[in-house]
């Protein structure tokens, strides 16, 4: 099975009309720099993203669709506090510009201890 | 085909699960919930707008208050409604649609509903702060947003909520897109997959690739507001208007495929049928997201500084893939069995009202008109049309169609025909009169207008209208709340559906399927299944 029925030839085919589209816009209108920037950066983006994902399918060898296969496992994660805990400190050093530098300080050691959390739950995933 | 194996860690957790779980179906139905409260919230709001605007004067809001009232009303309806709802829809059913146990980076999917509420609360938190909210309108547009025109921490506080949330969706929508390219069942090949997971692919090609963008401009736009330099003159305010429209046309579409993927299940369903037209119906719904994403100039065409011929030729050519949708969605339904049940009622009323607000996009996608009718209320009833009689219609099919799937119970019918009833008499009496107000030259953003101006009796209709809406969206809570209290199970498949998500029971297991998927030979397996051609 050739690696772009596996999903890459989505974002391909997408932002390759996303660049014709550009190129559109180039040749036969008066475009300005931020119209052409903004489309071109989409679809380039799109279509190397399939590019890459193809690539990776071509490694992994022949499958009918890219998912879970009868015979694999698959480990479910249920919960992850840490991620909470990131995004917690992220909100916080964000509103913090405006609130004031001790909230950010806040959300910046909070966020240190979220990614602390996260590292070790892949740690203890991976040793499962 | 047999089932993978799925390996579940024995603990649990109790509390913690409530904000912490990372199980996708949990993670919607708390944004579903959630986007349902704001909604609740923007619709207060606009009832507190309708009432202003009810007779000339101001009686109720002063007309600062009445900026706030409408920056907040629309900001929660795009950003902390309709949006999330749709992607709700989507990090709930597309895993189950494409044969997964879980959805890709689960992580990642308890983040961008992390951020969404973490951003809604601070977008609302603006009420508490000395000069309120953010009043800059809900495309915060520059220089009315800066920070000598609109001072105040209500606004920052708009800027970085904004940011926040639509940080979240792209993280969002990254999983989803991940899950039905990259997560799919042995047997469910790209052209397999349900007509509602297809409308989630394009919907999220363009959250991933637009939204980003807003991101962006809200950084920018603080930036501004603190230091200043950033858009400057008339160039910096054509700058962000390309900014922002680059993330707003899309999500315009964002709050729209995901209800024609719920409408199209809807009709394929309650027909009895296939749904028709599938292999024309993929490509123009991609199609259809490219195009969206190359109309934003539209929004700009009277500042006179954007391609106008380009963006008006890709803004008409949107008909195309449209009008084959159209054309799908009503092929379903020719010599099906129907059967009248509220999704159904609610999929013919996202069919016939989104028209309207389709066919007057197509004159404001004309230069030459969208100058006449630009900031007039023509196009507030043009976007209502579509936002609200089109995609709450169609969202509305969805809820009452997978609710079962979700909750495990039924929400009751007549009380359902009731709401859809109450809600189209509700919606074409706030929005149909708009139409004709702003083609008259009541502009959009007043508080007040003249006596003289004879707009008084259509203002008067479309508040009853509006209350009208309220009443209708009572009955739904009402539904919500009698269903939840006096349970009827709903079994497995209580529709006779037609995908994968009918063959799990209702609410579905952690990992999704406790069964062995039926045999995936199209996009309706289950349909194949009971017509023996599996």
């Amino acid at each position: 099975v050739r690696p772009l029925k596996l999903g890459g030839i989505v974002l391909i085919g997408w932002g390759a009309t996303l660049l014709a589209f550009d190129a559109v816009l180039l040749g036969a209108f008066d475009a300005t720099a931020p119209e052409l920037a903004l489309l071109g950066g989409a679809g380039g983006a799109s279509f190397l993203s399939g590019v890459v994902m193809a690539l990776i399918d071509a490694r992994r060898g022949p499958r009918e669709t890219p998912g879970l296969q009868p015979g694999e496992s698959l480990r479910l994660t249920e919960l992850s506090m840490a991620t909470v805990v990131v995004c917690a400190g992220v909100a916080m050093i964000a509103v913090g510009a405006d609130v004031g530098s001790w909230l950010q300080l806040i959300g910046g050691g909070v966020l240190v201890v979220g990614l602390g959390g996260l590292v070790r739950e892949f740690l203890a995933e991976a040793h499962a | 085909v047999s089932a993978p194996a799925i390996v579940l860690p024995s603990r649990r957790f109790g509390w913690l699960e409530l904000i912490a779980s990372t199980d996708h179906k949990r993670i919607a139905r708390r944004t579903i919930a959630a986007s349902l409260a704001f909604f609740v919230g923007g619709g207060i709001l606009a009832l507190v707008m309708r009432t202003e605007l009810a007779e000339p004067g101001l009686q109720v809001v002063s007309t600062a208050s009445y900026n706030a009232l409408f920056t907040m009303h629309g900001s929660t309806m795009i950003f902390l409604f309709m949006t999330p709802i749709a992607l709700a829809l989507g990090l709930y059913l597309v895993p189950l649609q494409v044969g997964a146990p879980a959805v890709a980076a689960p992580r990642a999917a308890l983040a961008g509903f992390v951020l969404y509420i973490a951003g809604g609360l601070v977008m609302w938190a603006g009420f508490l702060t000395n000069q309120g909210p953010g009043r800059a309108t809900w495309i915060g547009v520059d220089p009315l947003s800066s920070s000598i025109n609109t001072p105040g921490a209500g606004m920052d506080l708009w800027v970085w909520g904004v940011a926040l949330v639509h940080a979240g969706f792209t993280l969002t929508g990254a999983c989803i897109l991940a899950t039905a390219l990259r997560k799919r069942a042995p047997g469910m090949t790209l052209l397999r997959m349900p007509i509602f997971t297809w409308t989630m692919v394009a919907t999220c090609l363009m959250v991933v690739f637009s939204f980003p963008v807003l991101v962006v401009a809200m950084g920018l736009l603080w930036a501004d507001r603190q230091w200043g330099g950033v858009f400057i003159g008339n160039d910096g305010a054509v700058v962000y208007q390309h900014l922002f429209w680059f993330y707003g046309h899309p999500a315009v579409y964002v709050m729209f495929f995901p209800f024609v993927g719920a409408v199209a299940e809807s009709l394929s369903i309650f027909s009895g049928r296939r749904f028709f037209g599938y292999k024309f119906f993929v490509p123009s719904v991609l199609l259809f997201a490219a195009l969206s994403t190359s109309v934003w100039g539209h929004h700009m065409f009277t500042t006179g500084q954007v391609s106008n011929r380009f963006f008006a030729l890709t803004s008409t050519a949107i008909v195309i893939p449209a009008g084959i949708e159209y054309f799908d969605l009503l092929g379903t339904l020719w010599k099906g069995t129907i059967r009248f049940t509220t999704p159904l009622l609610f999929a013919v009323g996202f069919l016939i009202q989104f028209l309207v607000g389709g066919l007057t996009g197509v004159m404001v996608a004309s230069p030459a008109l969208d100058y006449h009718l630009n900031n007039s209320y023509f196009i507030v009833a043009h976007f209502h049309y579509t936002l609200f009689a089109g995609s709450a219609f169609g969202m509305f099919a969805g809820l009452y169609l997978w609710w079962p799937k979700f909750t495990g119970f039924r929400l009751r019918e007549g009380l359902g025909q009731l709401h859809f009833w109450l809600l189209v008499i509700g919606t074409n009496m706030t929005f149909l009169p708009m139409f004709f107000l702003g083609e008259q030259g009541m502009t959009r953003r007043i508080a007040d207008y003249p006596r003289s101006s004879g707009w008084e009796t259509l203002n008067f209709l479309e508040t009853i209208g509006a209350y009208v809406i309220a009443l209708a969206i009572a009955v739904f809570l009402v539904n919500v709340a009698i269903s939840m209290r006096r349970r009827i199970p709903a079994g497995p498949d209580p529709w006779d559906g037609q995908t994968l998500e009918w063959a799990t029971s209702s609410p579905p297991p952690p990992h999704n399927f406790d069964v062995a998927l039926p045999p995936i030979r199209s996009y309706a397996p289950l349909f194949d299944l009971k017509e023996g051609k599996a």
